[in-house]
């Protein structure tokens, strides 16, 4: 399977997508389980459902931020933040991380995160003076920060359903396991390029664009769509509209704020811009239901499992194949390896908690694991650059980082859930 | 009520990946789209 | 041929073409769950209902379920048996299809419920890879049954919200306000956040909302009618994977616990290895919770056997896996775990001579034996009748309410020696070899 897929990918140069539904349909003739046709066909369609949602998210904040940049709604905001904060590049750099952050925070996607505000906050940095690929690295890092940053992390939400633990107290470990991160991370890509002097030269020139004419409207479909995830996670039981709806409506208002932008053909080029990220989505549903149908996933969980817990035996392996699993699929790693590791460590109430949290702030940086890598991905389409591995070059080391903070978190489950548990009523 | 808006956005999105396509010229890229219509398709009949 | 292929348009239809191909024939063995198969209750059925007697609005869905009354004609207590809340636990569904096949009551009534969430009988899960069906043998050919999903089919309940809340329900502040000292301790139901996919989980839901999802409904309507029905006695049927702690287990509600312990004793000798757990009072949704707190008059259990085929260590997937329980993935981490406490044992007594503390002793990677002849179905399903016939007989011995009396359910060791199947009907219906049994 994987060498149908490297070979299909590397060799021929296949789209990865194709390249993984070809690794799939190699698996299925290496299992034996071609036949009956009908069967092996209901797999590998099956396979291509995991994605089912995030197909609908990614396609429409693909179109809702096309709609932004088209209206220019992006290009003013970009210029008005540079002229407000320009003197002040320290709290601007903060500010720009949490407003990335932010998406991700309430709706658990990176990819909501990276192709809303991050698509916002691409200019403002490269105006600033930070180097196309590092404001890549800073939107695609902050947007997978703010995934596994409370009060919506899923994969912690799926690891919890998978141990019978309630969604309760997990609120200040990810806190903890990603603010600070994600600040650390924005300033050390940033700061060596921005120069207070230059800023402001910068701001007196960087245009606003016609579309500054519409004023306060402008920035309506803003409000709308942060308005609408926030009332999805302060009223749950009044307001489930759900992202791709809530991405929609922003567009709608979008539209009428503007400048004018015809929603047929905005939509048609963001659909261009997003198929090939869908089509690897399906091709890595496939070849994941072919793991399991010949049994290679369930062997990936067990040897995961068999060294003793400790920085030579348990943790490298957390380390490393939790991200690796994540790049197919990080709330597929959360329940296929998440579960079993959560149990493999100690379980008292607090510490399982901890552990949760941790396990779910390393399963995160899976976002930027290539093939799938869809934090990098969209990071890259938001600053344009063509490839996204220039983009990845720079996210290594904080995500290394990140992996080791949420490995020292387990090292010390025991001691700092004192501190960061609280499991009230 | 919202069951409908959704099946309306998968309509949609079934029609701009058709578009795209007839567009692609790359035949993979052809290829790709047709991939994608695959469960769009089939969740917009009810099927799965 | 080439020409044409050369033609963007041309090869975007034979593109497209092959897609609706491949969508047609997938979509066909999609839609081949949604039929049910027959199920073919004992000669002592009194009376077939729907669900949505209960609660109308789930009339004509396809999360209408049948309810299949077992009434004896005798004053007594009523029991309801539930298989099909998670319908990829298969030994669950099986075993109450077992009792339905098979049962006379004597006393009391039974209400027989195979099916409780339809709507996950009607797709498998993807990247589960999981086999639509599995095979059991009768005397007179294999019988099929449907291997579904652990919740509502999607195209039912679409979209998923982010992050799944579950509900309140109607009950609780009536059931307090009668009983205050219920809510010890209890914070009663709902507005426990749970992923999303949970919202399709009716394990996760009760007591339901009337006018929440389908599925909430589903949950809503079964609740009535335990109220309704006044049922006294209530055994959910499950499995779980071995690497599950909870497992090989009875769940109980704190009133349901004496029977359960009861039964527990009662069990050990039949040579049927179980014990109890009590519910969690902060774990909400789950049938043997709820249903204890939404009607003061039940006693509501769980049951779980070992299924290696829902496990996330699985190996591939074969008809085996489900039917005889037999993985040899699940075998080779058995001889795992006994390698890494050999290690961890002797890495602790290093460290202990040294004078430190070891991190680790002991690790469990599955909390279930699995003999490398599998757990299989036959076992897993002996396991939930014999228990529920204990449940019964704990439940009249401590007099825990009116007498129930429940015949005709062949014992553990029976249905070990002679398979399920023995006692089940024929895919066309045939009586089951076992069902000449003389009156008792």
């Amino acid at each position: 399977m994987v060498i149908a897929f490297f070979v299909s990918a590397f060799a021929i140069k296949l789209p990865i997508g194709i390249a993984m539904a070809i690794g799939a349909i190699a698996g299925i003739l290496a299992g034996g389980h071609l036949f009956p046709l009908d069967e092996s066909i209901r797999h590998l369609v099956e396979g291509m459902f995991a994605y089912f949602d995030p197909i609908l998210i990614i396609a429409t904040a693909t179109i809702f931020m096309f709609t932004m940049e088209r209206n220019g709604l992006l290009q003013v905001l970009a210029a008005w933040t540079l002229r407000t904060f320009a003197r002040a590049p320290f709290v601007l750099l903060a500010a720009i991380t949490f407003i990335i952050m932010f998406p991700g925070m309430l709706t658990g996607s990176s990819t909501a995160a990276v192709l809303t505000t991050g698509a916002l906050m691409a200019p403002v940095l490269m105006h600033m003076g930070v180097p196309r690929e590092k404001a890549g690295a800073i939107i695609a890092m902050a947007a997978l920060f703010g995934m596994a940053a409370p009060p919506v992390n899923i994969p912690a939400l799926i690891i919890g359903a998978g141990v019978d633990l309630p969604y309760v107290g997990l609120d200040l470990p990810l806190l903890v396991l990603s603010v600070p991160i994600a600040l650390g991370t924005t300033w050390a890509l940033a700061l060596p390029h921005v120069n207070k002097k230059a800023a402001v030269e910068t701001a007196r020139d960087v245009e606003a664009g016609p579309a500054a004419k519409h004023g306060a409207k402008l920035f309506l479909p803003l409000f709308v769509v942060a308005a609408l995830m926030i009332g999805e996670r302060v009223f749950p039981q009044h307001i489930q509209l759900g992202l791709p709806l809530i991405f929609l409506i922003g567009m709608g208002v979008a539209l009428l704020t503007g400048e004018k932008v015809s929603a047929n053909k905005v939509s048609i080029e963001a659909m261009k811009a997003a198929l090939p990220i869908l089509g690897i989505l399906m091709g890595v549903g496939m070849f994941i239901q072919v793991m399991t149908l010949t049994g290679a996933r369930g062997e990936v969980v067990i040897q995961s499992l068999q060294l003793p817990r400790g920085w030579t035996g348990l943790y490298p392996i957390i380390g490393t194949t939790m991200p690796l699993m994540g790049s197919v699929s990080s709330f597929g790693a959360a329940s296929v390896l998440g579960v079993p590791f959560v149990l493999a460590l100690p379980t008292g109430p607090e510490t399982i908690i901890m552990n949760a949290a941790a396990l779910s702030s390393i399963v995160a940086v899976g976002d930027l694991m290539p093939p799938t890598a869809l934090a990098g991905i969209f990071a890259a389409q938001v600053v344009g650059e063509k490839k996204y591995i220039r983009v990845l070059r720079w996210c290594i080391i904080p995500g290394i980082i990140a992996v080791v903070q949420g490995l020292l978190a387990i090292q010390f489950a025991a001691p700092l859930a004192q501190y960061l548990v609280r499991i009230g009523g | 009520m919202i069951t409908w808006l959704y099946v309306l956005i998968v309509a949609w999105l079934v029609y701009l990946t058709i578009y795209n396509l007839y567009k692609e010229e790359k035949p993979m890229d052809q290829v790709t789209c047709a991939m994608v219509t695959i469960p769009l398709l089939l969740r917009l009949f009810g099927i799965k | 041929m080439m020409k044409a292929l050369k033609d963007r348009t041309i090869r975007a239809s034979i593109f497209l073409g092959l897609a609706l191909i491949v969508a047609a024939v997938a979509g066909y063995r999609f839609r081949a769950q949604w039929v049910d198969e027959p199920l073919y209750p004992s000669p002592h059925l009194t009376e077939v209902r729907m669900l949505s007697e209960y609660h109308a609005p789930l009339e004509g869905t396809p999360m209408d379920t049948e309810l299949y009354i077992f009434d004896s004609g005798e004053p007594g207590g009523t029991v309801l048996i539930c298989g099909g809340n998670h319908p990829n636990e298969p030994a669950g569904y099986l075993a109450a299809v077992f009792i339905l096949e098979n049962l006379r009551m004597t006393e009391g009534r039974a209400i027989v419920m195979p099916r409780m969430n339809r709507g996950a009988f009607l797709h498998t899960e993807s990247q589960e890879a999981q086999l639509p069906n599995f095979f059991i043998p009768t005397a007179h050919g294999e019988r099929r049954f449907r291997h579904g999903s652990r919740v509502t089919n999607p195209v039912l309940q679409w979209p998923d919200p982010t992050v799944y809340v579950n509900p309140r329900g109607p009950f609780w502040d009536e059931i307090v306000a009668e009983h205050p000292e219920i809510a010890e301790g209890n914070p009663g139901p709902g507005r426990q956040t749970l992923a999303g996919v949970d919202s399709r989980n009716v394990n996760r839901m009760f007591p339901g909302d009337p006018r929440g999802t389908i599925t909430e409904q589903l949950a809503y309507a079964i609740v009535t009618m335990i109220r309704e029905e006044e049922v006294d006695l209530a055994v959910d049927y499950h499995e779980a994977s071995p690497e599950y702690p909870t497992n090989n287990v009875i769940v109980a509600h704190e009133r349901a616990a004496d029977v359960a312990t009861w039964a527990e004793l009662l069990l050990s000798g039949d040579g049927v290895a179980i014990s109890t757990d009590t519910s969690a009072m902060h774990l909400r949704g789950l049938t043997h919770r709820e249903w204890g707190d939404a009607y003061m008059g039940i006693r509501p259990v769980l049951l779980e056997a070992p299924n290696v085929a829902q496990g996330r260590l699985k190996g591939r997937s074969t008809p085996e896996q489900i039917v005889e329980g037999l993985d040899m993935a699940y075998v080779r981490v058995q001889m795992i775990q006994k390698r890494l406490n050999e290690r961890l044992a002797e890495r602790a007594r290093r460290l202990e001579e040294r004078g430190r503390i070891p991190r680790e002793r002991t690790r469990r990677i599955l909390y279930v034996n699995i003999p490398e002849t599998g757990i299989h179905i036959d076992v897993r399903v002996a396991r939930h009748v014999q228990t529920t016939a204990r449940l019964v007989e704990a439940y009249n011995d401590q007099m825990a309410g009116p007498p129930i009396g429940i015949a005709d359910i062949p014992h553990y060791d029976e249905i070990i020696e002679n398979g399920s199947g023995h006692y089940l009907h024929g895919p066309e219906g045939e009586p089951p070899a076992g069902a000449a049994r003389e009156e008792e």
